[in-house]
């Protein structure tokens, strides 16, 4: 790619100091060393970028970069991604009743049901997302607002939280497990998915709960106090749960490995997201069978179940701020979920290489001769 | 155990005192004022004080153990008490009384004096890149502030909307929202100016300072500078200046001893009008040779009485010393001027290589100089016979005079006074018939580039001696007005003497000084040369040196120039000034013009010379007072300005000064340099001459350095704070101001600076009994307050602090070092030694362009890569509701810039060659390309501010295209604000990384284990940093999150699509910047990219 010398100055330079020392004899003497480094005489590389050695990297760029991206930008397009807002800021909207603070009645959770259409069926595993936007996760006081030590099952932390955890450090004079603002704003509504038979039954699709955390983050970084004892009731002892949770730690799963600080939904939750507008992965729809799709195309039914919030709201509050809800169904290829941003950057960039190889070949071919003749008589 | 070891090590690091540097620097500087401020030290003679140029070695004076001075003007005001003495057998005759640092410096003749001056005028200014620096600072920290301004002000516009400022999801504490809001936004205001810090690049400083230092190595590791003769290389002294070298706009020489050898030669002598040679057939000086006559025999052409008593004169009219046997040869190095004749047992040493260069003619004539004896001269004459003269007075040579004579007494009674000194001060002194017929033989030696003196007599009748002599003791016991008396003195008595004849000396040039001034002239430098010879003298080693070329136009405005015509001097000079300034200045103009706009210096223009004299040239510069004074004088300078070389002949010492000073001060402030040679003693009196007085000092800096030590043993809590802000004042001042003895009776009790000698403080007893000390109280202190406050509170207090203290420190830190900066640079004194003139032309085209290029372009890339890696985080804070989220983890921003990033331009700045040393050494004109900070002004600052910012927004709108979706591994999982921020720091560092690497046109091993192991330092710290739950951190932000990001095939690709996108534009504007006109050949050195056209010149 790049025109490349190497000189030999260090061999000459060796040669005549050696004919030098020679001459100045055996005293002591302030001669410097006779070294390539001291010398600056270094064997070097020394490339030169000229319009000759930058062409063929241009071009060379240019036709890497197109195929990458139009596989990019196809594996990205025949990602199946399905996406409903279940806010309930529209009237109309089914949701619109449990999202009013005022209608709802704590003694029964408000369940929201919202039929959605799959036009296409989705072929191979299909994840589920929850989405939340203008929900600042990223704000420093909220980042922030946790404890790892205490996450990492740390005994002094569980009763003695970081003050990092204020104003969700203590209630009732307990210390708060797990503590701060991003535990204690847990996203707890529930969505289930059902799938309306042709013949108009419900059937339940599976989701499974397991694998949507990080695999370190599941079985090292978060861990529950007291090691293996799994009577998590014990352990918790003590301590206060959040303020905004309707239920304890200790009880977020029946699953004892999906159960307290490993819960994996408190987990994901836990990873702040970068923007104010994210998704958050909640579910897994596993392919059972090689013959049937994942998700058949047809009707389905999403429920919500809205948990009951103490500070005087129905469900998860986003309205207060303006914020959407969104569950996602996407299917996920290697390079991840649906972005047509990478595969189109990447034919732009190939193509602007290229587009650049030519002129600059034009221009050299044009100019490059004219100039070097021109020169000679210099 | 290991991350054990290492948060302990974090923990106590604080032991070891960092801010000690910053304080010790702080009180050398501003405590170095207090010697330029002391009164004491005014002499009101001179009207100036004490001058320090240097402040890091104040406390060395507290040390001294042996004081090295020289007689003549330092322990004596002036010599006229002590002629008769001499130390060691050395005696010192030509001086300029009034010397500078009185009584600090050993300053040794005109040429030091000459470099004193300069340097004195150098230190007024900074150096250029320095001032650069400074400049983009400014421009920056204004950017900082407004970017914190700007994100203050949203942040409030914001938080106006309700959900924004206090969601449900995160509140507020009580403490918050007690906080008084004009509080809140200043600190607000304080903490983004904390999170955008990172865009002031301080470790520049450092970096810089190490570039410099380890830099300047490479000029005395230069076997180039290897002088066999004397086995010494280059001398560095400083290390700040090596980028000037590269700047170089004028030179200053002196003709003596610098562009010529200093090592006398006598040529040939003219007797009562009659011309004797004793010469080689070979001479030097190609086409200046006249040599007639048969060889080494003298002829009898004058009469045997006037011949044998210029001989005499010549034997006797001097100060030379007479050293016997051969251990004098060492001698002869350390005094640098003495000359020593192998073949005979005894040789001379004398102050002027003229005197001894006379005796030795003399002696090759016969008459052979023996010595002193008492008060005796004794003398071989060509009959073997020993005579004896009674030397009664030494009129001393002095540099107004231009003359010196001795008064002697023969053995028959005879009073002579013979006097020698320069023709143009002989010949009003003697009768004009024989003037007559020696001023033919004078010019034309004068034109050959001899120096040539005139030898005169005088017979003193014995009345006429014991008036002379009663006159002199007078004077010289007179206790005001020394000076003068003793002039109008001398001034009588060489009156009406007789011209006997004339020497001429030749001055050999120095080895490749021709070679070495054309290039210097091929670089665009000009060349000022200052001498104290005669015009003709002057201009033929002008010539020689090939500083006039025979096309060179001359201008003259000397004495003999005014005086043609009838009118007055101040006349005549106004004429001329115009005339001359109409044809260099604005007649260059006009053919600039006219050929347009390319800003060359080919041959296609007329060069120009300038010769003026000692006489006018202080006509012009101390014309009459009125408004015409200026006007000359600006005139005078801008004539200078547009000549190549110019020539001041017949200069004072003191106006070789002037003139240097004067072009410093000139518009622009250009950077000059003066070069003149210096023996080893010179050096070493330069090394050691920066000091005087006391003890003071050293015991401030002592205690300062103990105290340092020992307190923070005994700290826990305000780690940070305390040692930046709440101790650090005290012990400044202490270290400033502490007298723990009055000076008074420092000074009364000299025995007193005993008790400090051989670093009597600073050893390690008392050392000891400091640290013993810091541990007892540590010990004390820490049980005592555990009963207390066994309450982790405190430690937590320390993170709601954390943030402002970081801030503090910072800013702290940013203020010292450049405050600091700029002072040491203002104090400091260049000096570079080189053994032979023909070394500074490697020394300038070689050294100070390739030092000029590191430094420039470390400057700018610093700046360019502190401001990519911030503006990230600027944008993100228009995502993250300006909450001050920092988007990279607090050790990826500490690291960035002492790790990740500053190998590799450490190793370009020590290593980089951008044009190969030989083509440099070749071609001259590559010079130019850099002349005038070529690539430290606005537009390559412009520039590479720009792609900075470019890059900032590549790096970060890039990945929040790619974080619209955040699952982006192939689980589905998604990734959160941290993995946002390492992608866009991996970029980073890849980017700038690998931009260095593009510019980089010298890859040697250094490179690219430099380059490519900061790489995979960059892979391995991360993995590191997140592999492992670290114990003492509050949060594990990075646990896992680089691994999980490399699992991303995603985050793959828009890493290298983002570096493609980054170094895509620099690629395109080098390449599209090549295919310009010839004429920007030269300039076009500054571009990375333009190097093919090298190739082509070579």
């Amino acid at each position: 790619m790049m025109a490349s010398s190497y000189n030999a100055k260090e061999e000459d330079g060796q040669l005549s100091g050696a004919a030098g020392s020679g001459g100045v004899g055996a005293g002591k003497s302030k001669k410097p060393d006779n070294t390539a480094f001291k010398q600056q005489r270094l064997p070097a590389w020394q490339p030169i970028l000229t319009a000759g050695t930058v062409l063929p990297a241009f071009f060379v760029i240019g036709l890497i970069f197109i195929p990458i991206g139009i596989g990019l930008f196809v594996t990205s397009n025949n990602i199946k991604e399905f996406e409903i807002d279940y806010t309930g800021i529209d009237p109309a909207s089914p949701c619109y009743n449990c999202s009013q603070t005022l209608t709802w009645n704590s003694t029964k959770p408000c369940v929201c049901k919202i039929p959605f259409t799959l036009e296409q069926s989705f072929e191979s595993d299909v994840f589920m997302y929850y989405g939340l936007s203008n929900f600042y996760q990223n704000h420093r006081r909220y980042v922030k607002s946790r404890d790892d030590s205490q996450l990492n099952g740390d005994a002094s932390s569980l009763t003695s939280p970081s003050k990092e955890c204020e104003p969700y450090r203590t209630s009732d004079n307990k210390p708060i497990a797990p503590c701060g603002a991003i535990a204690n704003s847990l996203f707890n509504d529930t969505l289930t998915l059902y799938y309306i038979n042709p013949n108009g039954t419900e059937s339940l699709v599976p989701l499974q709960k397991k694998g949507i955390a990080w695999w370190t983050d599941k079985n090292v970084k978060f861990r529950n106090p007291g090691g293996n004892n799994f009577n998590l009731t014990a352990v918790f002892q003590g301590t206060s749960k959040p303020v905004n949770w309707q239920k304890p730690v200790y009880e977020l799963d029946t699953d004892p490995e999906n159960n307290g600080f490993i819960n994996e939904d408190f987990i994901v939750w836990m990873r702040t997201a970068a923007l104010p507008t994210f998704r958050k992965l909640y579910r897994l729809i596993e392919k059972k069978n090689n013959m049937i799709p994942t998700l058949q195309r047809g009707n389905y039914t999403l429920d919500i179940t809205y948990t009951h919030f103490p500070i005087q709201c129905s469900d998860y509050p986003v309205r207060r701020f303006d914020g959407r809800k969104r569950m996602i169904l996407s299917t996920i290829s290697w390079m991840g979920g649906k972005n047509p941003f990478l595969g189109i950057a990447y034919i732009t960039v190939g193509s602007v290489c290229f587009f650049l190889g030519v002129v600059l070949l034009i221009i050299h071919q044009k100019y490059g001769n004219r100039n070097n003749s021109a020169e000679i008589p210099n | 155990m290991f991350t054990d070891f290492l948060s302990f090590m974090v923990l106590f690091n604080f032991i070891i005192p960092v801010s000690m540097y910053v304080t010790v620097e702080m009180q050398k500087f501003l405590g170095s004022f207090f010697i330029s401020w002391d009164k004491d030290f005014f002499d009101p003679e001179i009207q100036e004080g004490a001058l320090v140029n240097t402040s890091d070695l104040n406390e060395e004076l507290g040390q001294v153990e042996y004081v090295f001075t020289d007689k003549t003007g330092t322990l004596t005001q002036n010599n006229m008490e002590f002629i008769e003495c001499c130390i060691d057998g050395y005696q010192y005759n030509y001086r300029d009384s009034r010397t500078e640092l009185d009584g600090f410096c050993v300053s040794d003749g005109p040429v030091s004096k000459l470099q004193e001056k300069a340097g004195k005028g150098k230190s007024q200014k900074r150096s250029a890149v320095e001032k650069s620096i400074n400049a983009f600072l400014i421009v920056y920290l204004c950017i900082l502030i407004s970017k914190a301004l700007v994100c203050t002000t949203l942040k409030y516009v914001w938080q106006s909307h309700p959900g924004h400022d206090e969601p449900w999801y995160n509140q507020k504490t009580q403490k918050e929202k007690d906080t008084n809001k004009f509080l809140k936004m200043f600190t607000d205001f304080l903490s983004f100016m904390v999170l955008f810090n990172f865009i002031i690049p301080v470790s520049m400083y450092v970096t810089v300072e190490m570039q410099k230092f380890l830099g300047s190595f490479f000029i005395s590791w230069d076997k180039d500078f290897f002088d066999p003769e004397i086995q010494e290389g280059a001398l560095v002294n400083t290390s700040d200046l090596n980028e000037e070298l590269g700047q170089v706009e004028y030179v200053f020489t002196d003709k003596t001893g610098t562009l010529t050898q200093n090592n006398m030669e006598f040529i040939e002598c003219c007797i009562d009008g009659y011309q004797y040679n004793y010469r080689d057939s070979r001479t030097e000086l190609d086409g200046f040779c006249v040599s007639d006559g048969p060889v080494s025999k003298l002829q009898e052409k004058a009469g045997k009485e006037k011949e044998e008593l210029f001989l005499r004169a010549l034997c006797l009219c001097h100060t030379v010393q007479v050293k016997e046997g051969t251990e004098l040869h060492g001698m002869d190095e350390v005094d640098g001027i003495g000359a020593s004749d192998d073949a005979e047992q005894c040789c001379y040493i004398a102050s002027s290589p003229d005197e001894v260069a006379l005796v030795k003619g003399a002696k090759k004539y016969g008459f052979m100089f023996l010595g002193m004896e008492g008060k005796h001269m004794k003398m071989q004459n060509r009959n073997k016979d020993v005579e004896q003269y009674e030397l009664l007075h030494v009129l001393d040579f002095d540099p107004v005079r231009r003359r010196m004579s001795v008064i002697v007494k023969t053995k028959s009674g005879e009073t002579l006074l013979f006097c020698k000194g320069a023709d143009s001060s002989v010949f009003p002194r003697v009768q004009a018939e024989e003037v007559e017929r020696i001023r033919m033989h004078v010019e034309r030696n004068a034109m050959e580039g001899y120096r040539t003196l005139c030898v005169a007599y005088k017979s003193l009748s014995s009345e006429e001696f014991e008036q002379t002599d009663a006159a002199l003791q007078d004077a010289r016991l007179a206790l005001q007005d020394r000076e003068e008396r003793l002039a109008q003195v001398y001034d009588q008595v060489e009156a009406g003497m007789h011209l006997i004849g004339a020497t001429a000396v030749e001055d050999r040039l120095q080895e490749e000084a021709a070679e070495t001034m054309e290039a210097l002239h091929g670089a665009g430098m000009k060349v000022w040369v200052l001498t104290g010879d005669k015009m003709e003298t002057a201009k033929s080693t002008c010539y020689a040196c090939r500083l006039f070329l025979k096309s060179t136009e001359l201008l003259e405005l000397t004495v003999r120039t005014l005086e043609e015509g009838d009118r007055p001097r101040e006349e005549k000079l106004h004429e001329l000034l115009l005339d001359y300034h109409k044809r260099a200045v604005q007649d260059r103009h006009k053919d600039k013009d006219k050929e347009g706009v390319t800003r060359s210096w080919s041959s296609g223009f007329r060069e120009f010379g300038f010769i003026v004299d000692g006489a006018t040239l202080s006509l012009v510069l101390n014309a009459s007072p009125d408004a015409s004074a200026s006007r000359y004088k600006s005139l005078f300078l801008q004539i200078c300005q547009n000549c190549t070389a110019v020539l001041c002949c017949r200069m004072a010492p003191l106006q070789k000064a002037q003139i240097v000073k004067m072009v410093k001060n000139s518009k622009g402030s250009p950077i000059t340099l003066s070069i003149g040679v210096k023996g080893k003693e010179g050096r070493q009196a330069v090394r050691n001459s920066d000091y005087a007085i006391p003890k003071l000092k050293h015991l401030k800096k002592l205690l300062l350095v103990q105290y340092f030590f020992y307190k923070p043993l005994y700290d826990a809590a305000y780690l940070t704070m305390y040692n930046i802000c709440f101790t650090s004042m005290p012990i400044v001042a202490y270290s400033l101001l502490e007298q723990h003895i009055c000076i008074e009776s420092l000074l009364e009790n000299s025995s007193l600076y005993r008790g400090i000698a051989k670093n009597a403080m600073l050893r390690w007893g008392p050392f000891l009994y400091w640290t013993l000390l810091g541990l007892f109280e540590g010990l004390v202190f820490f049980f005592g307050v555990y009963q207390l406050f066994w309450n982790p509170a405190l430690a937590d207090n320390g993170q709601v602090f954390g943030n402002w203290t970081f801030g503090t420190i910072v800013f702290t830190v940013l203020v010292f070092t450049v405050t600091l900066k700029e002072g040491r640079q203002a104090v400091r004194n260049s000096d570079y030694a080189i053994p032979k003139l023909k070394h500074l032309k490697k020394l300038l085209l070689v050294h100070g362009h390739l030092y000029y290029v590191r430094i420039a372009h470390l400057v700018q890339y610093f700046f360019y890569k502190n401001l990519c890696f911030i503006l990230p985080q600027f944008l993100y804070q228009f995502f993250c509701g300006f909450s001050q989220q920092p988007l990279y983890d607090a050790a990826y921003l500490t690291m960035y810039n002492i790790c990740f990033t500053s190998m590799p331009i450490v190793a370009y700045s020590l290593l980089e060659q951008h044009i190969c040393i030989e083509s440099l050494l070749e071609n001259a004109s590559l010079y130019r390309g850099i002349a005038k900070n070529a690539m430290l002004r606005w537009g390559p600052f412009l520039y590479w501010t720009l792609l900075g910012l470019f890059e900032g927004l590549v790096f970060f709108f890039g990945v929040y295209q790619l974080f619209w979706n955040p699952a982006l591994a192939d689980n589905g999982q998604v990734f959160g604000n941290w993995t946002f921020g390492t992608i866009v720091f991996t970029v980073l560092v890849f980017t700038v990384t690998l931009k260095l690497a593009m510019d980089t046109r010298h890859w040697t091993w250094v490179n690219h284990f430099v380059i490519w192991g900061s790489l995979a330092f960059y892979i391995f710290f991360s993995f590191f940093w997140g592999g492992i739950i670290w114990p003492f951190m509050q949060q594990q932000r990075l646990y896992f999150v680089f691994a999980n990001m490399l699992s991303s095939v995603s985050a793959w690709l828009i890493v290298i699509l983002l570096i493609v996108v980054s170094l895509l534009p620099d690629i395109v504007i080098g390449v599209f910047r090549q295919p310009q006109g010839p004429d920007r050949q030269q300039s076009a050195s500054v571009t990375p990219l333009s190097y093919k056209r090298f190739k082509e010149l070579d």
